[in-house]
């Protein structure tokens, strides 16, 4: 009588052979094959694990609630970045020219009240160029005098009465810096150095 | 790749293979709840993988990959080295949860020498093909059938 090899059990029963007929009769009278055939079964059936279909379910949409989850946050993020970005930008090029900006007035303060003796201008100035110097309504860009980049204004020519005065740069004819301040004195002097 | 693409592809990979990975992910772990977070976290690597996938390898290699990592992660996690090495599953899961005679037969495989229990664990626990399985573990197809009739053949022996 021949016996079924191992081999053969397993794939017969797991349908890879078609001669299941012929091993069941052959079971029926061979013990030793009968065993085999037993064990293969039960080990077939213990490897069969069964999911729960709400499982497969319940994982998945969790994984894909999550990911839309971070998806809505990112879509909602990105445009709130793209925003705060382009503020710190302008705010950064405001800066920049901010920083760029080439006039310093150390004296007199704006809105400040002087006496003639306090009146003092010393304008860092990068470059004279396009620009244009006003003090009251006499242009007093031809008066400076420099020292590297800073200019300073002497005003012994200039009299100027008590009361208010203006200053103003004009940078390719457009206001470009203007304050106000008071003298206090008829008499006044200003000395550098 | 665009996100309902994406999201396709993702449904596609998780109807064909999650049955598999839950099986194998089940038999490492031994308990149900550990087993669903698992295949979650797996997943969900899959899903934020599949923008880099490349394509070196097939899918299935590469999600099976992910899974054997996820589980070994997991292990460590719990300073459960020895029951990676060993093979071992925690009795404390597997005693409220199954039945005596499957698990008698699982352990069986577990006691298969390595080469051999990798074979049965992917051909009987998660279900791949010999093709896929040579892919796997990088051997030739005929190497998995010769490995798989020993397997088999001392299974009978061990069930015995």
């Amino acid at each position: 009588m021949k016996h079924f090899e191992i081999n053969e059990i397993f794939e017969i029963l797991e349908n890879k052979k078609e001669n299941l007929k012929e091993l069941e009769t052959h079971i029926k009278v061979c013990p030793e094959c009968r065993e085999n055939y037993e064990k293969v079964k039960e080990f077939l059936q213990a490897t069969q694990v069964e999911i729960p279909y709400d499982i497969k379910i319940r994982v998945k949409n969790r994984i894909l609630e999550s990911v839309r989850k971070k998806r809505r946050l990112r879509l909602s993020v990105v445009p709130l970045l793209v925003v705060s970005l382009t503020v710190f930008v302008i705010a950064f090029i405001f800066l920049i020219s901010q920083n760029k900006k080439e006039v310093v007035i150390i004296s007199p303060e704006a809105q400040a009240v002087l006496t003639p003796e306090e009146v003092l201008f010393v304008f860092k100035i990068g470059s004279l160029k396009d620009r244009r110097i006003y003090l009251d309504d006499i242009d007093i860009t031809d008066s400076l005098r420099s020292d590297g980049n800073i200019y300073y204004y002497l005003a012994e020519k200039l009299e100027l009465n008590p009361g208010s005065h203006n200053l103003i740069i004009l940078k390719n004819n457009k206001i470009e810096y203007s304050q106000k301040f008071y003298l206090t004195s008829f008499k006044y002097s200003i000395y550098m150095n | 790749m665009e996100h309902n693409d994406k999201e396709e592809l993702f449904n596609a990979l998780y109807e064909k293979y999650f049955h598999r990975i839950w099986k194998y992910v089940y038999y490492k772990i031994g308990n149900r709840e550990d087993t669903e977070d698992l295949c979650q976290e797996i997943f969900f690597k899959v899903w934020k993988g599949l923008d880099k996938f490349e394509g070196k390898s097939s899918y299935y290699t590469w999600i099976f990959k992910i899974s054997m990592n996820t589980v070994i992660s997991f292990y460590r996690k719990r300073k459960l080295k020895k029951f990676i090495s060993l093979d071992y599953v925690d009795e404390r899961y597997y005693s409220h949860e199954k039945d005596e005679t499957k698990e008698r037969v699982l352990n069986k495989i577990r006691l298969l020498p390595d080469d051999l229990k990798k074979v049965v664990e992917l051909y009987y626990i998660s279900n791949f093909k010999i093709i896929e399985i040579a892919e796997i573990l990088d051997i030739p197809e005929g190497t998995v059938k010769t490995k798989l009739k020993r397997a088999r053949e001392l299974l009978m022996e061990l069930l015995k």
